[in-house]
């Protein structure tokens, strides 16, 4: 039970540290548009060329294969200097890549991870359907084999930043329809196939990353196939294999620094008595309530990290720090609208840009449904860590 | 970095929970009858293993551990719903060996007086070095020899019979011994300021990990019962109303747990015990126990049904203990209050 870094592991926490400081672009990310996609890839570029791209990623691939500690700790600085988010980076980093790496043949890593970590690429992940969102198993979206090619007819939905994506994880149906999980394949798609059409959704945060994919007879070499034809649903899970308790480190580190950032507000905003919201009781007790219970969370990642270091696999714990992560999340920015009250509608002079407040409260809702809503988090702590029937 | 217990603590664990499992099982709070929750031969069984001394080093007269092996010891004292007086013992050894008076340190703990444990009771005047005044409510005190008073600033040890009891109240904690009193410049057998040892921080974390061990009983209880309850054909833990209910008391004891942790190590640290993340971490702490046992608690009523309302099961017992030990070393509302005058914790 204890806390010590190793002076190595400080000495590489100050390295990190350092690096960040130097080289993280200063200019203003444009969500949404073709400029976000340059600057993430630019990013990612200088991530590379300094050697800090694919942290977790094995060094035969390209990556720097950290270990756990100093996965921790470079994630733990890279949020404390707020260096750029994963962004549209997030699908070749964390699932696409590490699939690949999981169950690529020799071929397609050489061919797909390289650009990757250089910057040269973006994916995206055609996973979810109208008819299979919580029920992946259930999806629809239909390939079959013609020859050297697979030919997909139907659909896919909440693809984020399909419209800014060079490549896509793609799940399709190649076995019987009712085959379920037995009968899904992995296969990598480029997105200026021809017979694809995105169309963007626009989400009740005024954003637009979200897309629907149509795809008729949209014709894909078999050689994308990876894992073997029917063997998507293994595939799809073997990137968990590279979680080491770190993932929701930045998100720990993003709300307690929210959350300070709240109590600043609530110092500054004043009520229509004209005392200061911090001043006021309910507010206060809500927001050390909610600081007790954000400060938790940096605490709980660090506890799952030493589970892990135990064990040598994440376990379904994991899904506890989901679960709580966002939830806490969302009460933090429900609670920061109470704060600003008619203020959020009015004054910019609260926080700089007056709508980050208010967009972020409407982006939150997103955290308890995307990555398996809270209710299915709910069911794995349940029946996995508690071992409840099903 | 390693949260989790060592192979040491752990063994500590174990042999505390095999003690408890035969000596104070939970279902001897079940049985009718005076007997109070701890009594001399208990008193003398527990000195015997050394828990009044576990965390005080070896050259204060202690075993040698540290407040992180008192932590996991206190987690099982939770669970097993030990007196709160063996709480004050383990505090009231500290107290004195540290104050300088090793005779005293030594009687506590070698059982041959019990600590009892004191709250405010309301417009208090501040614990000084060599008296105290005020009114205070007392726990388990009864059979107590001393007992434990602290606020901000200060901890005092007082005999129990230089206060005057003026009240035995009856306690919703049923076998619980619990009193008005009153001290009118008392004088205090031993006391320390809160700059030479932060006994009410200390007492805080102790009682949250004893939280923690009622919301992590409350889990195991409704987990186990939702397995082999079965109603419509099916055992209750399929429906997801319980199996939802059972998912949020895991992960009101995952926070409670990793944070209690979290701050052990930091309040043991000496270096860094009076800084500011080892205060905040340890007000956090028991913030996030206090909800974690008393809702976990509160839910497990409702996951057993009708027998959850009976005096047959013990789940009761956990709802009342839960509420007393939010009162222990300043409720939630306090822990609140003074977690709003620090600054953001270092990341
Ligand atoms: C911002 C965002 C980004 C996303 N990005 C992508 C992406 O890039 N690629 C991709 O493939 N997908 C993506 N998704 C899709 C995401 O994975 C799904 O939204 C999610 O799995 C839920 O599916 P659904 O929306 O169909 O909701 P449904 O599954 O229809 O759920 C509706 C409600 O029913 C509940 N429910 C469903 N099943 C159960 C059950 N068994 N027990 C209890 N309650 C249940 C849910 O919890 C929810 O409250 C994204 C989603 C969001 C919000």
């Amino acid at each position: 039970m204890n806390l010590d870094f190793t002076p190595e592991q400080e000495q590489f926490r100050e390295k990190v540290r350092s690096w960040l400081l130097d080289n993280m672009p200063k200019e203003e990310r444009v969500e949404g548009t073709d400029q976000a996609r340059e600057y993430d890839l630019a990013w990612q570029k200088k991530l590379y060329e300094g050697g800090w791209a694919g942290i977790n990623w094995p060094k035969e691939y390209g990556g720097q294969g950290f270990d756990t500690f100093q996965q921790l700790i470079f994630l733990m600085e890279y949020a404390k200097v707020n260096a750029p988010g994963d962004h549209y980076r997030f699908n070749g980093l964390n699932l696409a890549g590490p699939t690949i790496i999981a169950c690529g043949s020799e071929e397609q890593k050489k061919q797909y991870l390289p650009p990757i970590l250089k910057g040269e690429v973006i994916w995206c992940q055609g996973f979810s359907e109208p008819s299979a969102g919580s029920d992946l198993a259930n999806l629809k979206c239909k390939a079959e084999i013609d020859g050297d090619e697979l030919v997909v007819n139907g659909s896919k939905i909440w693809t984020s930043w399909a419209r800014f994506a060079d490549l896509q994880q793609l799940l399709v149906r190649t076995g019987a329809a009712d085959s379920r999980h037995k009968g899904i394949t992995w296969v990598i798609n480029t997105m200026d196939n021809p017979g694809m059409e995105i169309r963007p959704i626009k989400d009740m945060s005024g954003g637009d990353d979200l897309h629907e994919v149509f795809y008729d007879n949209v014709r894909i070499p078999l050689k994308n196939v990876v894992g073997g034809i029917d063997n998507g649903w293994r595939v799809s899970m073997a990137q968990l294999a590279f979680e080491r308790g770190t993932a929701f480190m930045p998100y720990a580190v993003r709300s307690s620094t929210l959350m300070e950032e709240l109590i600043d507000v609530a110092k500054n905003t004043p009520l229509e008595d004209g005392r200061f919201a911090i001043n006021d009781d309910h507010i206060a007790h809500e927001l050390m309530k909610l600081r007790a219970e954000t400060r938790a969370l940096l605490a709980m990642t660090l506890m799952g990290v030493s589970r892990n270091e135990r064990t040598g696999m994440p376990g379904p714990e994991g899904s506890i720090l989901k679960l709580y992560s966002s939830e806490i999340h969302k009460k933090v920015l429900k609670l920061a609208m109470e704060i600003l009250g008619p203020e959020r509608f009015h004054n910019p002079d609260l926080g700089g840009d007056h709508w980050a407040w208010p967009r972020k409260f409407l982006y939150s809702f997103a955290d308890t449904l995307g990555g398996g809503t809270s209710e299915i988090q709910r069911n794995i702590i349940g029946e996995r860590v508690l071992g409840l029937p099903k | 970095m390693d949260l989790l217990p060592t192979e040491e603590q752990n063994q500590i664990v174990d042999a505390s929970v095999g003690f408890l499992e035969k000596e104070l099982p939970v279902e001897r709070m079940l049985q009718s009858g005076e007997q109070p929750l701890i009594d001399r031969t208990m008193l003398g069984k527990i000195a015997e293993l050394g828990w009044f001394g576990i965390g005080l080093s070896e050259d204060l007269g202690g075993v040698g551990y540290g407040l992180r092996e008192e932590t996991l010891l206190c987690v099982e004292m939770g669970r097993y719903l030990v007196s709160p007086a063996v709480l004050g013992s383990i505090l009231g050894t500290r107290l004195a060996a540290v104050a300088g008076d090793e005779e005293l340190a030594a009687s506590i703990m070698a059982g041959e007086k019990l600590v009892a444990v004191a709250i405010p009771r309301y417009s208090q005047t501040p614990v000084v070095d060599n008296t105290v005044t005020g009114e205070y409510y007392v726990f388990e005190g009864d059979d107590a020899d001393l007992v434990l008073i602290v606020d901000d600033n200060a901890s005092a040890l007082v005999e129990k019979s230089a206060i005057s009891i003026f009240k035995a109240l009856p306690c919703t904690d049923d076998k619980m011994q619990f009193a008005a009193a009153s001290c009118e410049n008392v004088s205090t057998v031993a006391a320390l300021k809160k700059s030479d040892e932060d006994i009410y921080l200390r007492g805080v974390l102790l009682t949250a990990a004893m939280q923690l061990g009622i919301a992590e009983a409350t889990r195991d209880r409704c987990v186990e019962y939702a397995k082999v309850r079965e109603q419509y054909g099916k055992p209750i833990g399929a429906f997801q109303a319980i199996k939802h209910y059972c998912a949020e008391m895991a992960v009101k004891c995952e926070a409670s747990l990793s944070q209690i942790y979290v701050a052990a190590i930091e309040l043991e640290d000496p270096a860094k015990a009076q800084g500011d993340n080892a205060v905040f971490d340890t007000l956090c702490a028991k913030t996030l126990a206090s909800d974690a046992a008393m809702d976990n608690a509160n839910t497990a009523v409702q996951v057993h049904g009708g027998m959850g309302f009976t005096q047959e099961m013990d789940i009761h017992l956990f709802v009342k203990r839960a509420h007393v030990l939010d009162q222990l070393f300043g409720t939630q509302r306090k822990q609140l209050q003074q977690l709003s005058k620090l600054a953001g914790p270092a990341l």
